[in-house]
C-alpha cells in the first residue's frame, strides 16, 4: 500500500551504499603505481570547478601543478586555500596525472 | 493503488521538503550561536548581530585586501538574491537564504569560504561580529 515510503527507503539505502563505494576510491595499488582515483577526481572538480572549469591534470606538467598547489594564497589574485589535508589529496591526483606524471607516462609507454 | 501512492506522495515530498529546510535552519541557528558566543568574548557589550550592519558591510569597499577583489559585491553583485559570478564567470548561487535555503549550514563550508573571501577582500580574517551580521543579513532577506 504505502509504495512511496518504500521506494523512499530504498533510494536512501541506495544512496548510502553509492556514497560509501565512492569514499572507498583506493590511492595505491600492487607495486606501488599510483592509480587513477575517482573520488580524488570528485574532489578536484568539486573544488577547482567552484570557481572556474576545472583543467584536466594533463593539461600542465608535474612541476607546474605543484607550484599552483603551493600557492593558492595568491591563486591568480585571490585566496584559494584548501584544508590541507584536501590540497595535498588534490595535488597529488593533480601530480600522478600530470602531462609528465607517473598514470600518464605509464600510459604511453607500452 | 496506484492513486493511493499517488496521493501519497505529495505529501511525503512536501514532508521531506520541510524536514531538510527545517534541518538546514538549525545548521545556521548553531553557526550564529558560536558566532555570537566568540563576539561575545571579543567584546563584552556585544549586544546582538545586525542586518543592518551586515548590509554596510556587504556593500563595503575595502583597499586593504587583493586588488581585483575590493568587495563581497565584485562577485556577489550588490543585489544578493541574485546569482553571483566569480571572477572566471563562474555562477555563484544567490547569497540569500530565501534564494538559497542551505546557505551558512555547513560550518566547513562558511569557515572555508570565509576565510579565502575575506582574506581576498579585507586582507585579513573577518571577525565573528562582521560574519554574524553579514549571516544575519542574508538571512533577512
Amino acid at each position: 500500500m504505502v509504495r512511496p515510503a518504500a521506494a523512499l527507503g530504498l533510494a536512501l539505502v541506495l544512496g548510502l551504499a553509492a556514497r560509501t563505494a565512492a569514499a572507498d576510491g583506493v590511492g595505491y595499488r600492487g607495486s606501488g603505481a599510483v592509480t587513477p582515483m575517482p573520488d580524488e577526481k570528485l574532489e578536484m572538480e568539486h573544488e577547482c570547478g567552484a570557481c572556474h572549469a576545472p583543467f584536466p591534470p594533463e593539461f600542465l606538467p608535474m612541476h607546474a601543478w605543484w607550484e599552483i598547489m603551493h600557492e593558492l594564497d595568491n591563486h591568480m589574485g585571490e585566496v584559494a586555500t584548501l584544508p590541507e589535508d584536501t590540497r595535498a589529496k588534490i595535488q597529488a591526483y593533480l601530480l600522478a596525472n600530470a602531462s609528465d606524471g607517473p598514470n600518464t607516462e605509464r600510459r604511453h609507454t607500452r | 493503488m496506484k492513486r493511493t501512492a499517488r496521493r501519497l506522495a505529495a505529501p511525503l515530498v512536501a514532508l521531506a521538503l520541510v524536514a531538510s529546510a527545517a534541518l538546514a535552519g538549525g545548521g545556521r541557528t548553531a553557526i550564529l550561536a558560536g558566532l555570537a558566543a566568540a563576539a561575545k568574548q571579543a567584546d563584552p557589550q556585544f549586544a546582538g548581530f545586525s542586518a543592518d550592519r551586515g548590509r554596510q558591510f556587504f556593500l563595503a569597499q575595502h583597499i586593504e585586501g587583493k586588488i581585483d577583489t575590493p568587495s563581497c559585491t565584485t562577485c556577489h553583485t550588490k543585489d544578493p538574491t541574485a546569482a553571483g559570478r566569480t571572477r572566471a564567470l563562474k555562477a555563484i548561487a544567490p547569497m540569500a537564504v530565501s534564494r538559497t535555503p542551505d546557505r551558512f549550514t555547513d560550518p566547513a563550508k562558511v569557515d572555508k569560504w570565509f576565510y579565502r573571501n575575506c582574506m581576498s577582500v579585507l586582507g585579513r580574517e573577518c571577525t565573528a561580529l562582521e560574519k554574524g551580521d553579514f549571516i544575519t543579513y542574508l538571512a533577512g532577506l
